[in-house]
């Protein structure tokens, strides 16, 4: 290609002419913003957002769209250009309508992503939901049971019914993973030798610690308490956190730390200055705010007069606290009822709350003020105390005064103020004052450099808890004041985010807070748009009655079952957007940080479009009007099943006349998901709770059919979640179908065989590994024992990998002795192409499609069988090649088509050789090819001239012309290729158009040839691994005697030399009692052959993967892995050797290579492969262009092996045959779609 | 009024102008009361229908010429004045005087006229291909074919300083030179007929007018591109165009001017009308053509230009209506008769469809370089109301306000753009002092916003925030910041936008935020329309000493905001008033008051 350069923000820079400039600045490391671009579409220029400048034009153009032109200069980032950035995307984010993550996330302090480990729960993903809810919260055990949950007030279920339970969830999880063996601790990362000094154990020191010790720095803990925990041990009561549970998740955290120091105090024990002479870079104070605030009354020091947080603190450490008969708290935060009912469980009488506001402002949560008052505490309201009386040394009563609220005070709250002579007394035993704690700052008297606020707290920066010394970090309470564990928690992981980046040498730097579009609070959304949502109540936790729980400390709260908390999971509106982690949109939002309100005004608030198809959810709320939907359906698809409707602002996207997509001409390909730049088209998940959640990408290839498309499966924990392909692709461009878009994902729902299974008795039981095979093993070696090798015979499956078939193939040939080997679902494998050119493959490339100027489509209903191909097709006619069609049936293809043909199995035939016929006699054949590159054309040629001209006029129901149109039309075109479905048409049919090819020097030429479309996934690969009964692996015929000496020398057995049977030879034999045994490796084998070979009493194994629906069965079954949980390669259909990865484990934990070698040491022949690439290796070794299709191990995609392009074909003297087929026109061989349909018919 | 004749009327004739503006104001009744008198009188008169004459203030108007040759012409004209015009003209040999238009009005009316393209409008026949033939039709394509080559007609109109009149003012001789050195057998020539400025009627007019003047200059232009069809894209609001294109194509076609080997010589043309659904934007090039090919009307970005890559993929050449009839005149007057007239830069003439508070509304055709002023006032003949002359809106909504105070700037594409208007298609709105500049920014921003095609984010979006802002100030909720805000987005609309549409949607804030912000910081800061046009600004009162007490407002009001008692002065409730005016409108005695 020529090549261009031109001047990029500065640099010379080259490109291939023809390339946009948004292309070239990709190329050379340039960002560009853009939303509506997408490789596979042509520009449309529509978002504005890749507005480039460039030298000499009017205005900014779209990089998208403006090709590069010799010497231009081109800036990219300019003010002008940053600010039409910001400008376009504000525009865009001022019309658009939803929530990129739920309220619920938002309003954790922690940021939690509530979301998603509800999602998780609903699929019964637990251990994934709790691993997912350490990453923000390292306490869940804890905040499960007394997190105050702000996230339930912003869940928007409140408009439909009651908020989920979020919290009760939570708890849930980490109980589940408590009682299933342990905490999941993520892998720490290697050591990096910074100590960090945290001094307070408390929620916001052991956050910090955990998230620290998690990047591998050295972290100590300093505790002045004896135990860790801080107030969530000495101030939280047993009953709502027992101590057991704390010391499980404490334990967690302090494993990961390097030392836990207890009993040591700042100010005491230790000052900043030691810890820093010690060698700690870094100190993150969490001091807790432990101090009492005074009452300021009169007798406060009396005996008998407690401290709300002292008395809790001295129960917990079991000191013994006498209380007597009356007990009065003050206060009414959660400490004064902590103290209330702690009081009743010690046994005190008679026990009263006072406050001196009314019970709507009292700041403890309102459940725990309920359950307090259902055991039987009383509640004096708009009372406070005024003198402390004593008698005998020891406060006797209290002297109240009534309260009356006033105007509001600056916390928002009416201020209390005393009745004037209101005074009233109280009899007392124990007076409790719990009305609040502060810093003891003390502590930091010595290290007078650590500032204070005007609160007297440690001063901090909020986003980085950096004080105003340097290495110095605080959080917790002690900067705050008292506030909740999920809030200290919160302070400990943003200072270890802080802490790493000051150890790592970064500047500190707030972590980036990703743009958020929300609908707004619950009052501003329309409860309209909730209406149609199913009302359920909230699932309550299970909870000890208030008779049984008041006279002791048992846990109150039991919270959920199983299927408690799956079905409170369920009720999760799951606000969040799901291209949450994927949006084009949000990123870029972010990144220049977009103030959304800046251009403010009507939205667009439409409906959701939900149950308008199967696997497609439409949220035209989201829609930003790119165009990549309508243009993927229009352009690349040919459908056409969106486009635009109305006009101006209210321009939507939409199917013709707003039918739902599902009854439009929508192919289901999902293509406008994979471009959709936001949320507004997404993927129905197949799964009870649709995410999003942070997937990871397995690529590994689609195995459908036989194309062999590159695909992503998107998975968390062990669920496919969804599916895409990458742009780069080299078979696929990005581009899937409908199998390969949604199939992966239902997977799930396949009843699975997971336990090995054998036959006693007649009934099938299960067994383990071991007994199943050597059951297997011992079962068919005495077979072969009793009737030799050729009673037993293996049937294979073009599901399988390459791996896998060749083990099969060698199990048959080496272990077995047999060369009867079977291909199941397609049980004759049409040999026409190895007869004519020695190989049996595809000549030619997908990519000789595209450039390619006819395609000539033979037997093959390409749209519906090889969408990917009907792309291409698609592409290939777009740019000027002519397309001919030869089908029974009309084709969606058709309409492209120049001359369609319709010919059936009876006149197929027939056609073609008359086309033939017409070639020869007029003398437009390739003489330089035939004589050079092929043999036997004077016997062909004489053969097809017996068929006279004029019986092309006979033609059957195809008027001449268009035959003569068809046939000049190929004999014309410079790079013809031949589409034709190698597993539908007939032997005679595929040597016909093998001929066709010859004659006119059409094969093995630069992009002319004939491409073989097979059916399954790895057809091309079992033929090349030599499940055959007369062929070799690499096709080599098993009279081959080199061939043979290899493998022999390789696998250490001798290899029979005789052809054996094929499938249909292995049935027969099976129904004629000559087979007497038979193992049969597949993936859904019955489906694809039936399971009528079961009912002949022989001795069978089947290794499989879904539970055989009727008997009968089998006498083992193996439970066997599927191509999402399999290692190994594939080989596609133009022999792109491709690998696939495994993506989640086989449920009973075993690959089939695995089984298959454990078959074969239990045969006797013993086989050893570490891996599947060590299988490969061996492939490699003795069919050698596969070392050079597959290169090495990191080589992900593999290379295409081409035809030999060597000038020779694959026979010894290179030439190719020319030959009439030995089939007669009237003999069809009917049905090659299924064995078991030709046989049982 | 018209220019000479090529065939003198040998007998009394009367023509009725017949095209839209004559239709609407009863044209058809008059020509067929003219017609059954004239049938009962049994007189030799000859009964023409013709376009539309360029008085359309005066409709309905008729042209009777006497076979001396002098012509009168009558306003207004009704049917039952039928009768006296043909007693007292035809029989009587004297013009009806009082209805007869003044001489020296016409005079006042043409005196700065030039017509070019509207030279057989009001004259000829529409629906009579003999009428045009009459005068010199067809001969410019019969020249071209017998002897010019492409080339030459091409250098020949690039030489005549011809600009495309769509708006943009494109050269015409290139663009075609463009489309010609495309490579293609199959090249297209489309005219854009699908006129939606909000008050432009120009090229309908021309098509219900002269339909043949524009056939024949398109099949110059596809002769001097090789394009073998053209395509008429009008739209379908303008029934009677098509309905006066198809005949003329069908004559045209009959007499061998369309079709195969045209008039003998080796040239095979072929042209057909495709109807628009009415959407403005498709009067741009790129989603005229999309429209074409039966897609929903969307601009794309350009390159590749329609001459290279246009209807089809094919390489195009699209003219505008007023272009295309242009070129007749100058293959037949040659290149120098065009260019003596007009401007340094801007040769020849321009239509324009004068409308607005101008005393002679209607289609006029001026050299270019001629001043705002005189249009106005000369041709115009000044305001309709008496009110003081404020500010003209040229280019419809992708135009821009030119205040009085530039009356004087001269009508050419680089001086009309200097002053943040276009040139545009030819509609030019006249507004007197009763103009508020809020709510004509408000008007064309609205229609430009309801127009765009929604394809990219600054216009679809961007216009309606622009929208947004204005509707606030005028329901006096502006607030301080506001007119920054609209700048910020008029520029950045105006910058960033795909196609022309969006990037001239803001010129009609822009103009008048440039020459009329004291109008906008009056609506913001004091809450006050000084145009007395937005009603959310404005208060109905009524004047005590001037009312009578008659309760004629009263009796209209529509929410019974008006009370009173009989013989004393009534009083508006503030609280009810919708501000319809409607009570100011009734009141005889200008006892109302708006402030």
């Amino acid at each position: 290609m020529a090549k261009v350069w031109f001047t990029l923000d500065g640099k010379r820079v080259e490109v291939e002419a023809g390339t946009t400039i948004l292309e070239a600045s990709q190329q050379n490391g340039a960002r560009i913003p853009t939303l509506c671009h997408d490789p596979r579409l042509k520009p449309t220029a529509a978002c504005r957002l890749c507005l480039v400048e460039m030298e000499g034009a009017r205005g900014p153009m779209p990089a998208c769209a403006t090709p590069v032109a010799e010497g231009m200069v081109v800036r990219t980032v300019t003010d002008d250009l940053i600010e039409s950035h910001r400008m376009a995307l504000e525009l865009l984010l001022s019309d658009h309508y939803g929530d990129c993550v739920a309220p619920c996330k938002l309003a954790c302090p922690a940021g939690i992503d509530i979301q998603g480990y509800i999602g998780l729960i609903a699929n019964g993903q637990h251990q994934e939901a709790v691993k997912l809810i350490r990453e923000s919260n390292p306490l869940p055990l804890v905040c499960g049971r007394v997190c105050p949950r702000f996230c339930e007030t912003k869940c928007r279920r409140n408009l439909v019914d009651e908020p989920v339970a979020i919290n009760a969830l939570k708890r849930f999880v980490a109980d589940y993973e408590m009682s299933n063996g342990g905490s999941y601790v993520p892998e720490v990362k290697p050591a990096t030798g910074h100590r960090v000094a945290i001094v307070g154990g408390g929620p916001a020191g052991l956050s910090a610690a955990y998230y620290l010790a998690l990047e591998g720095h050295e972290v100590t803990i300093f505790e002045s308490n004896p135990q860790l925990g801080g107030m969530m041990r000495y101030g939280i009561p047993e009953y709502r956190l027992p101590k057991a549970i704390l010391d499980k998740e404490i334990a967690i955290i302090a494993n990961l730390c390097h030392e836990v120091r207890c009993n040591t105090s700042l100010g005491g024990d230790l000052s900043i200055e030691n810890l820093e002479e010690e060698g700690y870079e870094a100190i993150f104070l969490a001091l807790g705010a432990q101090a009492n605030q005074k009452m300021r009354v009169e007798g406060e020091d009396l005996p008998g007069v407690l401290s709300g947080i002292g008395f809790l603190r001295d129960v917990a450490l079991g000191e013994g606290v006498s209380l007597g008969q009356k007990v009065v708290v003050i206060g009414g935060g959660n400490t004064a009822i902590d103290a209330a009912r702690t009081a009743l469980r010690l046994g005190a009488e008679e026990i009263t709350v006072v406050y001196r506001r009314s019970r709507n402002e009292m700041p403890a949560n309102d459940e725990e003020i309920e359950q307090a008052e259902q055991e039987g505490i009383q509640f004096h309201f708009l009372a406070a105390p005024v003198k402390l009386i004593a008698q005998n040394g020891r406060v006797d009563s209290m002297e109240c005064i009534k309260m009356a609220l006033g105007e509001l005070d600056s916390s928002g709250r009416r201020r209390p103020e005393p009745i004037a002579g209101s005074e009233f007394n109280m009899e007392v035993d124990t007076v409790i004052a719990a009305i609040g704690q502060t810093l003891d700052a003390s502590c930091l008297a010595q290290n007078g450099q650590v500032g204070l606020n005007r609160r007297g707290y440690i001063s901090i920066s909020e986003e980085t808890m950096e004080t105003s010394l340097e290495g110095l970090f605080a959080g917790g309470d002690c900067t705050s004041g008292p506030a909740t564990v999920v809030e200290a928690i919160a302070t400990g992981q943003r200072a270890a985010i802080s802490i790493n980046q000051y150890l790592s040498g970064q500047q500190i730097t707030p972590p980036e807070k990703p743009y958020n579009c929300t609908k707004g609070e619950l009052d501003e959304i329309d409860p309209k748009d909730y209406a149609d949502v199913q009302r359920i109540p909230r699932t309550e936790t299970l909870a000890l009655a208030p008779e049984v729980r008041k006279r002791n400390f048992a846990e109150i709260e039991l919270g959920f079952t199983d299927d408690m908390a799956k079905a409170e999971a369920r009720r999760c509106l799951a606000c969040g957007c799901q291209d949450a982690f994927e949006c084009k949109l949000r990123e870029l939002a972010t990144e220049y940080k977009v103030n959304d309100t800046h251009y403010a005004g009507r939205k667009r608030h439409l409906r959701i479009r939900e149950n308008e198809h199967p696997y497609i959810l439409r949220d035209p709320n989201k829609c930003i009007l790119c165009g990549c939907c309508v243009r993927i359906c229009n352009e690349v698809q040919g459908i056409g099943a969106l486009g635009f409707t109305n006009r101006g602002f209210d321009t939507m996207v939409e199917p013709a006349l707003g039918m739902p997509l599902w009854e439009t001409a929508c192919d289901s390909c999902g293509q406008c998901i994979s471009t959709c730049p936001t949320g507004a088209l997404t993927a129905k998940i197949q799964l009870p709770k649709p995410g999003p959640w942070k997937l990871k990408a397995v690529p590994t290839i689609c195995p459908y059919c036989g194309i062999g498309c590159n695909i992503d499966l998107n998975i968390i924990g062990d669920k496919i979640v969804k599916v895409n392909s990458p742009v780069d692709s080299p078979v696929n461009s990005g581009n899937l179908c409908r199998k390969g878009a949604f199939n992966p994902c239902s997977i799930h729902n396949l009843r699975r065989l997971k336990t090995p299974l054998i036959r006693r008795n007649s009934d099938l039981v299960e067994a383990s590994w071991e007994e199943a095979i050597t059951f297997a093993g011992e079962g068919l070696k005495q077979i072969k024992e009793r009737s030799g090798s050729d009673g037993l015979a293996v049937l294979s499956s073009p599901q399988l990998t390459n791996e896998e078939n060749y083990l099969v193939q060698k199990v048959a040939r080496a272990a077995l002795g047999t060369n009867n080997i079977g291909c199941l679902a397609t049980p004759v494998v049409n040999e026409s192409l190895l007869k004519s050119f020695g190989r049996n493959a595809s000549t030619c490339s997908y990519g000789d499609i595209l450039t390619s100027d006819l395609i000539l489509v033979f037997g093959c209903d390409i749209p519906e069988d090889y969408p990917i191909i009907a792309l291409k097709v698609r592409e290939a006619v777009a740019k000027g090649s002519k397309l001919i069609t030869l089908n029974p049936r009309a084709t969606k293809m058709d309409s492209l088509a120049k001359v369609t043909l319709k010919v059936n199995r009876r006149t197929s035939v027939d056609l073609v050789k008359k086309m033939l016929a017409y070639i020869i006699s007029y003398d437009l054949i390739d003489h330089d090819f035939v004589s050079s590159r092929t043999t036997g054309f004077q016997d062909f040629a004489e053969e097809m001239r017996r068929h006279s001209l004029e019986e092309i006029a006979n033609a059957p129901w195809i008027k001449p012309s268009r035959i003569i149109e068809a046939i000049h039309l190929y004999i014309r075109a410079r790079k013809p290729v031949i589409l034709v479905n190698a597993d539908t048409v007939t032997p005679a049919e595929l040597a016909l158009i093998s001929d066709l090819a010859l004659i006119t020097g059409n094969v093995e030429r630069d992009g002319a040839g004939i491409i073989a479309l097979r059916t399954y996934g790895n057809a091309q690969g079992l033929i090349d691994m030599g499940v055959s009964p007369d062929c070799l692996p690499g096709q080599q015929p098993i009279t081959d005697v080199a061939t043979r000496q290899k493998l022999e020398a390789n696998w250490g057995r001798p290899v029979p030399p005789g052809k054996g049977r094929d499938s249909v030879g292995v049935i027969q034999g099976v129904d004629r009692g000559e087979i007497q045994g038979i193992l049969v490796v597949g993936s859904d084998a019955i489906g694809e052959i039936g399971n009528a070979i079961f009912e002949v009493p022989i001795f069978s194994v089947l290794i499989d993967t879904v539970f055989p629906e009727n008997p009968p069965y089998p006498d083992v079954i193996l439970p066997g892995a599927n191509f999402t949980e399999s290692e190994g390669t594939y080989t596609n259909c133009e022999r792109r050797v491709q690998r696939l990865h495994r993506a989640i484990f086989p449920p009973a934990g075993k690959q089939n290579w695995e089984i298959v070698s454990a078959l074969a040491t239990s045969l006797g022949y013993p086989m050893h492969y570490p891996t599947a690439s060590s299988i490969y290796d061996e492939i490699a070794e003795l069919v050698p262009p596969y070392k050079v299709a597959m290169g090495n191990e990191s080589t992900e995609i593999g290379t295409q092996w081409p035809f030999p392009k060597s000038g020779r074909f694959n026979f010894e003297d290179g030439l190719a045959w020319l030959k009439q087929p030995e089939f007669k026109s009237s003999e069809i061989l009917e049905g090659l779609g299924s064995l078991s349909q030709w046989l049982y018919k | 009024m018209l220019p000479a004749r090529n065939k003198k009327d040998r007998n009394w004739t009367i023509r009725v102008g017949l095209a839209s503006c004559g239709m609407a104001a009863g044209g058809r009744k008059v020509y067929d009361t003219f017609s059954t008198k004239l049938r009962d009188k049994g007189l030799d008169v000859e009964l023409k229908q013709t376009g539309c004459m360029g008085m359309c203030y005066n409709e309905v108007l008729i042209e009777v010429s006497s076979p001396e040759g002098g012509h009168v012409f009558y306003g207004h004209v009704t049917p039952e004045q039928v009768e006296g015009i043909v007693e007292g003209h035809l029989i009587g040999g004297k013009p009806v005087t009082e209805w007869v238009i003044p001489a020296d009005e016409i005079d006042n009316l043409l005196a700065k006229q030039k017509r070019i393209v509207l030279r057989n409008c009001g004259v000829v026949d529409p629906e009579s291909i003999d009428d045009y033939l009459d005068a010199g039709g067809y001969q410019a394509i019969e020249k071209v074919l017998d002897s010019m080559s492409s080339d030459e007609v091409i250098d020949e109109v690039a030489k005549s300083g011809l600009r495309g009149r769509g708006g943009a003012g494109f050269p015409t001789g290139v663009k075609w030179s463009f489309t010609r050195k495309s490579l293609g057998s199959q090249k297209y020539i489309i005219c854009n007929a699908d006129e939606g400025d909000p008050g432009a009627f120009m090229d309908r007019s021309v098509l219900e007018s002269d339909p043949h003047s524009v056939i024949e200059g398109i099949l110059i232009a596809g002769y001097a591109i090789g394009a073998s069809e053209g395509y008429i894209y009008v739209r379908a609001e303008y029934p009677l165009a098509i309905q006066r294109l198809e005949i003329a194509l069908a004559q045209a076609r009959e007499r061998g001017f369309i079709g195969e080997n045209i008039l003998g010589y080796n040239f095979d043309f072929d042209m057909s009308i495709r109807q628009g659904a009415g959407a403005f934007v498709c009067g741009e090039e790129t989603a005229l053509m999309m429209s074409l090919e039966g897609r929903r009307g969307m601009p794309r970005f350009r390159p590749p230009f329609p001459a290279q890559s246009g209807l089809w993929g094919k390489p195009t050449n699209i003219n505008n209506v007023e272009t295309l009839a242009n070129v007749p005149w100058i293959i037949l007057h040659g290149a120098d008769a065009y260019n003596n007239c007009g401007a340094e830069k801007s040769k020849g003439t321009k239509v324009f469809a004068l409308a607005g508070k101008v005393a002679r509304g209607g289609l006029i055709e001026v050299p270019m370089g001629i001043t705002l002023r005189e249009i106005v006032f000369d041709v115009g003949g000044g305001t309709s109301s008496g009110l003081e002359f404020k500010a003209v809106q040229i280019g419809g909504p992708s135009g821009g306000i030119i205040p009085a105070s530039l009356a004087d700037t001269p009508v050419d594409y680089e001086s009309v753009t200097e002053t943040g208007a276009i040139m545009g298609s030819g509609g030019l709105i006249v507004m007197d002092e009763s103009a508020c500049m809020v709510d004509v920014a408000k008007f064309f921003l609205n229609f430009t916003q309801a127009e765009s095609c929604g394809k990219c984010t600054f216009c679809r979006i961007g216009t309606l925030r622009m929208l947004e802002v204005l509707d606030r100030i005028a329901k006096g909720e502006g607030k301080e910041g506001d007119i920054e805000l609209l700048e910020e987005l008029a520029e950045g609309v105006k910058r960033a936008s795909l196609c022309g549409l969006g990037q001239t949607a803001p010129n009609p804030v822009l103009t008048t935020l440039r020459y009329f912000r004291d109008e906008y910081e009056t609506h913001i800061y004091e809450k006050k329309c000084p145009a007395k046009k937005c009603q959310a600004l404005i208060t109905y009162e009524i004047i005590p000493e001037k009312c009578p007490g008659c309760g004629l407002c009263a009796k209209y009001c529509p929410v019974d905001a008006v009370s009173g008692r009989r013989k004393e002065p009534y009083f508006i409730d503030p609280e009810k008033c919708i501000h319809c005016g409607l009570c100011m409108s009734v009141c005889r005695l200008g006892a109302v008051s708006v402030h």
